[in-house]
Protein backbone atom coordinates (compact mmCIF):
# COMPACT_ATOMS: atom_id res chain seq x y z
CA UNK A 1 0.00 0.00 0.00
CA UNK A 2 1.39 3.53 -0.90
CA UNK A 3 1.22 6.17 1.26
CA UNK A 4 0.15 9.61 -0.96
CA UNK A 5 -1.17 11.57 2.18
CA UNK A 6 0.52 14.77 2.47
CA UNK A 7 0.96 15.74 6.24
CA UNK A 8 -1.11 18.70 7.47
CA UNK A 9 0.98 21.93 7.91
CA UNK A 10 1.42 22.27 11.65
CA UNK A 11 0.18 26.07 13.05
CA UNK A 12 3.05 28.27 14.01
CA UNK A 13 2.46 30.76 16.74
CA UNK A 14 4.05 33.56 17.68
CA UNK A 15 7.52 33.10 18.13
CA UNK A 16 10.62 34.53 20.21
CA UNK A 17 13.83 33.33 20.84
CA UNK A 18 16.86 34.60 21.98
CA UNK A 19 19.80 34.29 19.80
CA UNK A 20 22.37 34.87 22.77
CA UNK A 21 21.14 32.32 24.89
CA UNK A 22 24.23 30.12 26.09
CA UNK A 23 22.55 26.96 26.99
CA UNK A 24 23.55 24.49 24.58
CA UNK A 25 21.30 23.89 21.25
CA UNK A 26 20.65 20.32 22.71
CA UNK A 27 19.41 21.69 26.43
CA UNK A 28 16.91 24.29 24.44
CA UNK A 29 15.75 21.54 22.23
CA UNK A 30 14.51 19.72 25.10
CA UNK A 31 13.50 22.89 27.10
CA UNK A 32 11.48 23.42 23.71
CA UNK A 33 9.82 20.18 23.83
CA UNK A 34 8.69 20.74 27.54
CA UNK A 35 5.66 23.19 26.48
CA UNK A 36 2.39 22.31 26.65
CA UNK A 37 2.27 23.47 23.11
CA UNK A 38 5.82 23.49 21.56
CA UNK A 39 6.97 26.21 19.57
CA UNK A 40 7.61 24.51 16.18
CA UNK A 41 9.18 27.44 14.25
CA UNK A 42 11.90 27.75 17.54
CA UNK A 43 12.13 23.90 17.43
CA UNK A 44 13.45 24.07 13.86
CA UNK A 45 15.56 27.03 14.39
CA UNK A 46 17.37 25.36 17.07
CA UNK A 47 17.42 22.03 14.95
CA UNK A 48 18.82 24.34 12.00
CA UNK A 49 21.59 25.55 13.85
CA UNK A 50 23.16 21.89 14.50
CA UNK A 51 22.55 19.53 16.91
CA UNK A 52 25.20 17.10 18.80
CA UNK A 53 22.68 14.00 18.22
CA UNK A 54 24.94 11.95 20.53
CA UNK A 55 24.20 14.58 23.39
CA UNK A 56 20.53 14.72 23.04
CA UNK A 57 20.13 11.15 23.21
CA UNK A 58 22.43 11.02 26.05
CA UNK A 59 19.99 14.15 27.91
CA UNK A 60 16.56 12.67 26.42
CA UNK A 61 18.25 9.11 28.02
CA UNK A 62 19.10 10.71 31.61
CA UNK A 63 15.28 13.07 31.46
CA UNK A 64 13.38 10.28 29.87
CA UNK A 65 12.25 12.24 27.20
CA UNK A 66 13.23 10.36 24.26
CA UNK A 67 9.80 9.84 22.83
CA UNK A 68 8.19 12.91 23.41
CA UNK A 69 11.72 14.22 22.11
CA UNK A 70 10.85 11.61 18.62
CA UNK A 71 7.22 12.97 18.58
CA UNK A 72 8.26 16.66 18.07
CA UNK A 73 11.11 16.11 15.79
CA UNK A 74 8.63 14.08 13.51
CA UNK A 75 6.35 16.65 13.55
CA UNK A 76 9.00 19.50 12.59
CA UNK A 77 9.97 16.98 9.57
CA UNK A 78 13.80 15.92 10.85
CA UNK A 79 15.09 13.88 8.20
CA UNK A 80 14.33 10.44 10.17
CA UNK A 81 17.32 9.44 7.99
CA UNK A 82 19.68 10.72 10.19
CA UNK A 83 21.50 8.21 12.56
CA UNK A 84 21.26 10.45 15.60
CA UNK A 85 17.40 10.18 15.28
CA UNK A 86 17.24 6.75 14.28
CA UNK A 87 19.53 5.85 18.14
CA UNK A 88 16.37 8.72 19.27
CA UNK A 89 13.91 6.22 17.99
CA UNK A 90 15.48 3.46 19.81
CA UNK A 91 15.33 4.72 23.18
CA UNK A 92 11.88 6.07 21.99
CA UNK A 93 10.62 2.81 21.56
CA UNK A 94 12.26 1.37 24.51
CA UNK A 95 10.63 3.58 26.87
CA UNK A 96 7.61 3.30 25.08
CA UNK A 97 7.51 -0.29 25.86
CA UNK A 98 8.63 0.42 29.41
CA UNK A 99 5.77 2.61 29.68
CA UNK A 100 3.08 0.49 28.51
CA UNK A 101 4.09 -2.37 30.44
CA UNK A 102 4.24 -0.23 33.38
CA UNK A 103 0.69 0.93 32.89
CA UNK A 104 -0.31 -3.15 32.46
CA UNK A 105 1.48 -3.67 35.88
CA UNK A 106 -0.10 -0.79 37.57
CA UNK A 107 -3.88 -2.03 36.33
CA UNK A 108 -2.73 -4.82 37.89
CA UNK A 109 -1.55 -3.69 41.16
CA UNK A 110 -4.48 -1.47 41.75
CA UNK A 111 -6.60 -4.40 41.21
CA UNK A 112 -5.45 -6.47 43.54
CA UNK A 113 -5.23 -3.69 46.43
CA UNK A 114 -9.03 -3.16 45.76
CA UNK A 115 -10.20 -6.55 46.14
CA UNK A 116 -8.20 -6.34 50.00
CA UNK A 117 -10.16 -2.62 50.18
CA UNK A 118 -7.14 -1.10 50.19
CA UNK A 119 -7.85 2.56 48.50
CA UNK A 120 -5.03 3.77 45.48
CA UNK A 121 -4.22 7.51 45.30
CA UNK A 122 -1.60 7.79 42.37
CA UNK A 123 1.47 9.96 43.30
CA UNK A 124 3.39 12.03 40.74
CA UNK A 125 3.67 10.23 37.17
CA UNK A 126 1.17 8.13 37.33
CA UNK A 127 -1.65 10.51 38.44
CA UNK A 128 -0.18 13.25 36.05
CA UNK A 129 -0.59 10.58 33.22
CA UNK A 130 -4.32 10.11 33.54
CA UNK A 131 -5.11 13.74 34.45
CA UNK A 132 -2.85 15.99 32.79
CA UNK A 133 -1.93 14.54 29.57
CA UNK A 134 -3.61 12.00 27.04
CA UNK A 135 -2.24 9.12 27.73
CA UNK A 136 -0.03 6.91 30.14
CA UNK A 137 2.87 6.29 28.18
CA UNK A 138 2.85 10.14 27.57
CA UNK A 139 4.08 11.07 30.41
CA UNK A 140 7.30 8.52 31.02
CA UNK A 141 8.37 7.46 34.26
CA UNK A 142 11.16 5.21 36.18
CA UNK A 143 8.08 3.83 38.74
CA UNK A 144 5.28 3.89 39.96
CA UNK A 145 3.87 5.95 43.06
CA UNK A 146 1.00 4.71 44.76
CA UNK A 147 0.08 6.56 48.18
CA UNK A 148 -2.40 3.86 50.57
CA UNK A 149 -3.49 5.19 53.87
CA UNK A 150 -0.25 4.74 56.56
CA UNK A 151 -2.77 2.10 58.13
CA UNK A 152 -2.72 0.08 55.52
CA UNK A 153 0.29 0.76 54.12
CA UNK A 154 2.46 -2.45 55.40
CA UNK A 155 -0.59 -4.79 54.34
CA UNK A 156 -0.18 -3.56 50.71
CA UNK A 157 3.33 -3.78 50.45
CA UNK A 158 3.38 -7.17 52.03
CA UNK A 159 0.53 -8.39 50.00
CA UNK A 160 2.43 -7.19 46.49
CA UNK A 161 5.16 -9.20 47.37
CA UNK A 162 2.98 -12.34 47.07
CA UNK A 163 2.18 -11.28 43.54
CA UNK A 164 4.71 -10.38 41.00
CA UNK A 165 6.74 -7.57 43.30
CA UNK A 166 9.89 -8.79 45.01
CA UNK A 167 12.15 -6.88 47.37
CA UNK A 168 15.92 -7.03 46.27
CA UNK A 169 18.31 -8.84 48.56
CA UNK A 170 20.91 -6.12 47.82
CA UNK A 171 18.29 -3.13 49.01
CA UNK A 172 19.84 -2.83 52.16
CA UNK A 173 17.84 -3.37 55.57
CA UNK A 174 14.42 -2.34 55.67
CA UNK A 175 14.73 -0.52 59.03
CA UNK A 176 16.32 2.39 56.73
CA UNK A 177 12.54 3.50 55.49
CA UNK A 178 11.75 3.95 59.25
CA UNK A 179 9.87 7.55 58.98
CA UNK A 180 10.65 7.66 55.48
CA UNK A 181 7.55 8.64 53.49
CA UNK A 182 7.44 5.60 51.15
CA UNK A 183 8.17 1.83 52.10
CA UNK A 184 11.10 0.01 50.19
CA UNK A 185 10.56 -0.17 46.74
CA UNK A 186 9.90 -3.06 44.95
CA UNK A 187 10.64 -4.54 41.59
CA UNK A 188 8.37 -6.91 38.99
CA UNK A 189 9.77 -10.03 38.47
CA UNK A 190 8.65 -9.87 34.86
CA UNK A 191 11.49 -7.17 34.72
CA UNK A 192 12.58 -3.92 35.97
CA UNK A 193 9.48 -2.22 37.12
CA UNK A 194 9.50 -0.53 40.32
CA UNK A 195 7.09 0.68 42.60
CA UNK A 196 6.92 2.69 45.77
CA UNK A 197 4.36 1.97 48.29
CA UNK A 198 4.14 5.87 50.06
CA UNK A 199 2.36 6.75 53.26
CA UNK A 200 3.10 10.02 52.36
CA UNK A 201 3.91 12.93 50.67
CA UNK A 202 7.27 14.01 51.59
CA UNK A 203 10.35 12.71 53.85
CA UNK A 204 9.91 13.00 57.36
CA UNK A 205 12.63 15.73 57.60
CA UNK A 206 10.45 18.08 55.60
CA UNK A 207 9.45 22.15 57.17
CA UNK A 208 6.28 22.08 54.93
CA UNK A 209 3.03 22.55 57.12
CA UNK A 210 0.41 19.97 54.85
CA UNK A 211 -1.27 17.10 55.80
CA UNK A 212 -1.70 14.30 53.26
CA UNK A 213 -5.05 13.45 54.90
CA UNK A 214 -6.06 16.62 52.68
CA UNK A 215 -4.33 15.01 49.60
CA UNK A 216 -7.36 12.10 50.26
CA UNK A 217 -9.89 14.93 50.99
CA UNK A 218 -9.71 16.48 47.72
CA UNK A 219 -8.70 13.39 45.73
CA UNK A 220 -11.13 12.87 42.59
CA UNK A 221 -11.57 9.73 41.07
CA UNK A 222 -10.75 9.16 36.96
CA UNK A 223 -11.41 6.32 34.57
CA UNK A 224 -8.92 5.27 32.39
CA UNK A 225 -8.91 2.16 29.96
CA UNK A 226 -11.98 1.45 31.81
CA UNK A 227 -10.23 1.24 35.19
CA UNK A 228 -11.63 3.75 38.09
CA UNK A 229 -8.46 5.31 39.78
CA UNK A 230 -8.14 7.71 42.54
CA UNK A 231 -5.63 10.88 41.65
CA UNK A 232 -4.88 14.24 43.50
CA UNK A 233 -6.67 17.30 42.16
CA UNK A 234 -4.75 19.52 40.12
CA UNK A 235 -3.88 22.18 42.84
CA UNK A 236 -2.29 19.83 44.68
CA UNK A 237 -0.59 18.07 41.99
CA UNK A 238 0.86 21.21 40.83
CA UNK A 239 1.92 22.17 44.65
CA UNK A 240 3.62 18.59 44.77
CA UNK A 241 5.51 18.85 41.63
CA UNK A 242 6.95 22.32 42.79
CA UNK A 243 7.53 20.85 46.07
CA UNK A 244 8.97 17.82 44.67
CA UNK A 245 11.30 19.70 42.70
CA UNK A 246 12.53 22.62 44.59
CA UNK A 247 12.95 21.20 47.70
CA UNK A 248 13.35 17.43 47.61
CA UNK A 249 15.23 17.81 44.14
CA UNK A 250 17.05 21.17 44.65
CA UNK A 251 16.24 22.31 41.57
CA UNK A 252 18.60 19.63 40.03
CA UNK A 253 16.76 16.92 39.25
CA UNK A 254 14.07 15.35 37.01
CA UNK A 255 13.91 19.38 35.56
CA UNK A 256 12.54 18.62 31.98
CA UNK A 257 9.35 16.43 33.80
CA UNK A 258 8.64 19.16 36.39
CA UNK A 259 8.48 21.90 33.89
CA UNK A 260 6.57 20.11 31.64
CA UNK A 261 4.41 18.66 34.23
CA UNK A 262 3.83 22.26 35.70
CA UNK A 263 2.97 23.58 32.34
CA UNK A 264 0.75 20.62 31.47
CA UNK A 265 -1.00 20.91 34.47
CA UNK A 266 -1.75 24.75 33.97
CA UNK A 267 -2.92 24.42 30.82
CA UNK A 268 -5.27 21.42 32.21
CA UNK A 269 -6.21 24.11 34.53
CA UNK A 270 -9.43 22.63 36.93
CA UNK A 271 -7.89 24.97 39.79
CA UNK A 272 -8.18 28.73 41.04
CA UNK A 273 -5.01 30.22 41.00
CA UNK A 274 -5.82 32.65 44.56
CA UNK A 275 -6.07 29.44 45.77
CA UNK A 276 -3.08 27.71 45.01
CA UNK A 277 -1.24 30.94 46.32
CA UNK A 278 -2.62 31.00 49.64
CA UNK A 279 -1.96 27.01 49.28
CA UNK A 280 1.46 27.57 48.67
CA UNK A 281 1.96 30.41 51.66
CA UNK A 282 0.24 28.88 54.25
CA UNK A 283 2.41 25.47 53.52
CA UNK A 284 5.55 27.26 53.68
CA UNK A 285 6.02 26.67 49.62
CA UNK A 286 5.67 29.96 48.42
CA UNK A 287 9.14 30.09 47.25
CA UNK A 288 9.28 26.53 46.26
CA UNK A 289 6.26 27.18 44.00
CA UNK A 290 7.59 30.39 42.97
CA UNK A 291 10.64 29.23 41.49
CA UNK A 292 9.09 26.03 39.84
CA UNK A 293 6.49 28.55 38.48
CA UNK A 294 8.76 31.05 37.33
CA UNK A 295 11.28 28.42 35.46
CA UNK A 296 8.39 27.12 33.46
CA UNK A 297 6.46 30.29 32.42
CA UNK A 298 10.20 31.26 31.35
CA UNK A 299 11.18 28.18 30.04
CA UNK A 300 8.39 26.23 29.17
CA UNK A 301 5.99 29.33 28.11
CA UNK A 302 3.22 28.51 30.48
CA UNK A 303 1.03 31.13 31.53
CA UNK A 304 1.52 31.48 35.44
CA UNK A 305 -0.30 34.51 36.23
CA UNK A 306 1.90 37.93 37.15
CA UNK A 307 0.15 38.36 40.54
CA UNK A 308 0.58 34.56 41.86
CA UNK A 309 4.31 34.97 41.19
CA UNK A 310 4.33 38.29 42.56
CA UNK A 311 2.68 36.96 45.88
CA UNK A 312 4.80 34.06 46.42
CA UNK A 313 8.28 35.56 45.34
CA UNK A 314 10.77 35.92 47.96
CA UNK A 315 11.66 39.40 49.20
CA UNK A 316 14.17 40.37 46.66
CA UNK A 317 15.04 43.48 44.25
CA UNK A 318 14.25 41.35 40.13
CA UNK A 319 17.90 42.11 39.62
CA UNK A 320 18.64 39.56 42.31
CA UNK A 321 15.99 37.22 41.40
CA UNK A 322 16.80 37.60 37.67
CA UNK A 323 20.62 36.49 38.68
CA UNK A 324 19.39 33.69 40.87
CA UNK A 325 17.27 32.37 37.80
CA UNK A 326 20.27 32.14 35.69
CA UNK A 327 21.86 29.99 37.85
CA UNK A 328 18.85 27.76 38.63
CA UNK A 329 18.41 26.77 34.89
CA UNK A 330 22.42 26.32 34.57
CA UNK A 331 22.06 23.65 37.27
CA UNK A 332 19.28 21.95 35.61
CA UNK A 333 20.58 19.57 33.47
CA UNK A 334 23.83 17.53 33.38
CA UNK A 335 26.27 19.55 32.09
CA UNK A 336 29.92 21.14 32.02
CA UNK A 337 28.71 24.01 32.61
CA UNK A 338 26.66 23.75 35.90
CA UNK A 339 28.02 24.84 39.42
CA UNK A 340 31.32 23.00 40.21
CA UNK A 341 31.03 23.88 43.78
CA UNK A 342 28.38 21.87 46.18
CA UNK A 343 28.88 24.59 48.94
CA UNK A 344 27.90 27.30 46.28
CA UNK A 345 25.05 25.31 44.73
CA UNK A 346 23.98 24.77 48.04
CA UNK A 347 24.31 29.07 49.02
CA UNK A 348 22.30 29.69 45.92
CA UNK A 349 19.55 27.65 46.58
CA UNK A 350 19.34 29.23 50.50
CA UNK A 351 19.48 32.42 48.43
CA UNK A 352 16.34 31.55 46.27
CA UNK A 353 14.48 29.06 48.75
CA UNK A 354 15.08 31.99 51.51
CA UNK A 355 14.64 28.80 54.61
CA UNK A 356 14.34 31.91 57.14
CA UNK A 357 12.01 34.30 55.22
CA UNK A 358 9.80 30.90 54.51
CA UNK A 359 9.88 30.06 58.22
CA UNK A 360 12.00 26.25 57.25
CA UNK A 361 13.59 26.36 60.67
CA UNK A 362 17.23 24.12 59.72
CA UNK A 363 15.70 21.39 57.43
CA UNK A 364 17.35 21.42 54.24
CA UNK A 365 16.96 18.76 51.51
CA UNK A 366 20.51 17.70 51.58
CA UNK A 367 20.17 16.16 55.25
CA UNK A 368 17.61 13.56 53.82
CA UNK A 369 20.50 12.60 51.25
CA UNK A 370 23.38 12.78 53.78
CA UNK A 371 20.98 10.83 55.75
CA UNK A 372 21.26 7.96 53.32
CA UNK A 373 24.62 8.45 52.31
CA UNK A 374 25.36 7.33 56.23
CA UNK A 375 26.91 4.23 56.42
CA UNK A 376 27.51 4.40 52.54
CA UNK A 377 30.32 6.32 52.63
CA UNK A 378 31.07 10.09 53.53
CA UNK A 379 28.68 12.17 53.47
CA UNK A 380 28.00 14.75 50.11
CA UNK A 381 29.37 17.49 52.21
CA UNK A 382 32.76 15.83 53.33
CA UNK A 383 33.08 14.78 49.61
CA UNK A 384 32.68 18.12 48.33
CA UNK A 385 36.17 19.27 49.06
CA UNK A 386 39.09 19.00 50.60
CA UNK A 387 39.88 20.77 54.58
CA UNK A 388 43.15 21.98 53.21
CA UNK A 389 44.01 26.18 53.08
CA UNK A 390 44.58 24.94 49.00
CA UNK A 391 41.24 22.92 48.93
CA UNK A 392 39.43 26.40 49.96
CA UNK A 393 40.98 28.29 47.47
CA UNK A 394 40.33 26.23 44.61
CA UNK A 395 36.89 25.79 45.53
CA UNK A 396 36.68 29.43 45.92
CA UNK A 397 38.26 30.26 42.43
CA UNK A 398 35.97 27.69 40.87
CA UNK A 399 32.71 29.09 42.60
CA UNK A 400 34.00 32.48 41.62
CA UNK A 401 34.57 31.96 37.95
CA UNK A 402 30.92 30.29 37.80
CA UNK A 403 29.03 32.98 39.15
CA UNK A 404 30.89 35.28 36.40
CA UNK A 405 29.96 32.93 33.74
CA UNK A 406 26.13 32.18 34.29
CA UNK A 407 26.05 35.91 35.28
CA UNK A 408 26.01 35.81 31.00
CA UNK A 409 23.36 33.35 30.27
CA UNK A 410 20.45 34.85 28.30
CA UNK A 411 17.09 33.89 29.09
CA UNK A 412 14.41 32.55 28.40
CA UNK A 413 14.78 30.29 25.53
CA UNK A 414 11.01 29.49 25.08
CA UNK A 415 8.31 31.85 25.36
CA UNK B 1 -26.67 -6.20 16.58
CA UNK B 2 -23.86 -7.82 16.17
CA UNK B 3 -22.25 -11.37 17.17
CA UNK B 4 -18.54 -12.46 18.46
CA UNK B 5 -16.91 -14.04 14.79
CA UNK B 6 -13.29 -15.37 14.45
CA UNK B 7 -10.48 -14.20 12.40
CA UNK B 8 -11.18 -16.85 9.38
CA UNK B 9 -14.85 -15.00 9.44
CA UNK B 10 -13.53 -11.27 8.49
CA UNK B 11 -15.34 -9.30 5.50
CA UNK B 12 -16.20 -6.42 4.34
CA UNK B 13 -19.24 -6.51 6.57
CA UNK B 14 -17.49 -7.43 9.49
CA UNK B 15 -17.35 -5.02 12.55
CA UNK B 16 -13.80 -4.86 13.60
CA UNK B 17 -12.97 -3.10 17.14
CA UNK B 18 -9.54 -2.90 19.37
CA UNK B 19 -9.18 -5.51 22.25
CA UNK B 20 -9.36 -4.31 25.37
CA UNK B 21 -6.79 -6.90 26.14
CA UNK B 22 -3.71 -4.32 25.10
CA UNK B 23 -2.26 -0.78 25.71
CA UNK B 24 -0.91 1.29 22.59
CA UNK B 25 0.90 4.55 22.23
CA UNK B 26 1.85 6.79 19.66
CA UNK B 27 5.35 7.11 18.40
CA UNK B 28 6.08 9.66 16.31
CA UNK B 29 3.40 8.52 13.91
CA UNK B 30 3.98 4.99 14.30
CA UNK B 31 2.11 2.52 16.98
CA UNK B 32 3.41 0.64 19.77
CA UNK B 33 1.02 -1.74 21.09
CA UNK B 34 1.59 -4.32 24.22
CA UNK B 35 -1.02 -7.20 24.00
CA UNK B 36 -1.81 -8.09 28.13
CA UNK B 37 -2.45 -11.87 26.85
CA UNK B 38 0.78 -12.73 25.37
CA UNK B 39 3.06 -9.77 27.47
CA UNK B 40 4.29 -9.51 23.30
CA UNK B 41 5.18 -6.06 22.33
CA UNK B 42 3.75 -4.87 18.48
CA UNK B 43 5.24 -2.53 15.99
CA UNK B 44 3.12 -0.67 13.28
CA UNK B 45 4.13 1.22 10.51
CA UNK B 46 2.35 4.48 9.38
CA UNK B 47 -0.87 3.04 7.28
CA UNK B 48 -1.01 0.41 10.19
CA UNK B 49 -1.16 3.16 12.73
CA UNK B 50 -4.07 4.77 10.85
CA UNK B 51 -5.89 1.43 10.68
CA UNK B 52 -5.52 0.81 14.95
CA UNK B 53 -6.70 4.44 15.03
CA UNK B 54 -9.71 3.74 13.24
CA UNK B 55 -10.63 0.34 14.58
CA UNK B 56 -10.13 1.94 18.42
CA UNK B 57 -13.97 2.34 18.01
CA UNK B 58 -16.44 -0.01 16.39
CA UNK B 59 -16.05 0.38 12.85
CA UNK B 60 -17.47 -1.76 9.37
CA UNK B 61 -14.66 -3.37 7.54
CA UNK B 62 -15.61 -1.72 4.70
CA UNK B 63 -16.16 1.95 5.64
CA UNK B 64 -12.21 1.20 7.15
CA UNK B 65 -11.25 -0.02 3.87
CA UNK B 66 -12.82 3.41 1.91
CA UNK B 67 -11.20 6.02 4.18
CA UNK B 68 -8.25 4.25 3.73
CA UNK B 69 -8.68 4.56 0.00
CA UNK B 70 -9.23 8.30 0.59
CA UNK B 71 -6.47 8.66 2.14
CA UNK B 72 -3.89 6.80 0.52
CA UNK B 73 -3.16 6.33 -2.99
CA UNK B 74 -3.85 2.57 -3.56
CA UNK B 75 -6.18 0.31 -5.65
CA UNK B 76 -9.57 -0.62 -4.38
CA UNK B 77 -9.21 -3.90 -4.93
CA UNK B 78 -5.29 -4.48 -3.57
CA UNK B 79 -6.40 -1.92 -0.72
CA UNK B 80 -9.04 -4.46 0.60
CA UNK B 81 -6.82 -7.43 0.23
CA UNK B 82 -3.91 -5.44 2.25
CA UNK B 83 -6.97 -4.19 4.97
CA UNK B 84 -8.28 -8.05 5.38
CA UNK B 85 -4.86 -9.38 6.01
CA UNK B 86 -3.50 -6.61 8.44
CA UNK B 87 -7.11 -6.83 10.07
CA UNK B 88 -6.64 -11.14 10.27
CA UNK B 89 -3.59 -10.52 11.40
CA UNK B 90 -4.26 -8.19 14.37
CA UNK B 91 -6.86 -10.88 15.44
CA UNK B 92 -4.73 -13.65 14.98
CA UNK B 93 -2.83 -11.49 18.21
CA UNK B 94 -6.02 -11.20 19.71
CA UNK B 95 -5.35 -7.42 19.34
CA UNK B 96 -8.57 -6.74 17.77
CA UNK B 97 -12.09 -8.05 17.94
CA UNK B 98 -14.36 -9.42 15.29
CA UNK B 99 -18.29 -9.40 15.24
CA UNK B 100 -20.24 -10.24 12.44
CA UNK B 101 -22.87 -7.53 11.58
CA UNK B 102 -26.38 -9.39 11.21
Amino acid sequence: MKAGRKLPRSTISSVRVTSRSSLSSEIQLLLLTAAASPNDAALRNVLSAGINWQRLCALAAHEKAASVLLRQLGRVGVDAGTSGYQDLRQLATISVMQMLQLEQLLHQTVDILAKQEIEVLLLKGAGLAYTAYSSFADRPMGDLDLLVRPQHANRAWSLLQTRGWKLPEAQGGVDRFTGHHHLPPLFHESGASRLEIHENLLPGEHPFVFSTVAFWERAKRVTANGQVFIVPNSMHQLWHVCVHFAWSHAMQWGSWRTLRDSAAIIRHGGFDWTEFASLARDTRAATCCFWTLRLTRSLAGADVPDHVLASLRPPYPEFIIERLERHFVSSLFPSEDRCPSVWVTRWLWEAGIAPRWSKHGAARPWQVTERWMAGSGPAESERAGGHTLAGWFRKIGAGAAYLLRVSRLSLPVNS
Amino acid sequence: MTAPSDEREISTSSIVVASKDQVSSDLAGETVLLSMQSAMYYGLDQVGSRIWELVREPIRVSDLRDAIMREYDVEAESCEADVLAFLRELVANGLIEVRIAT
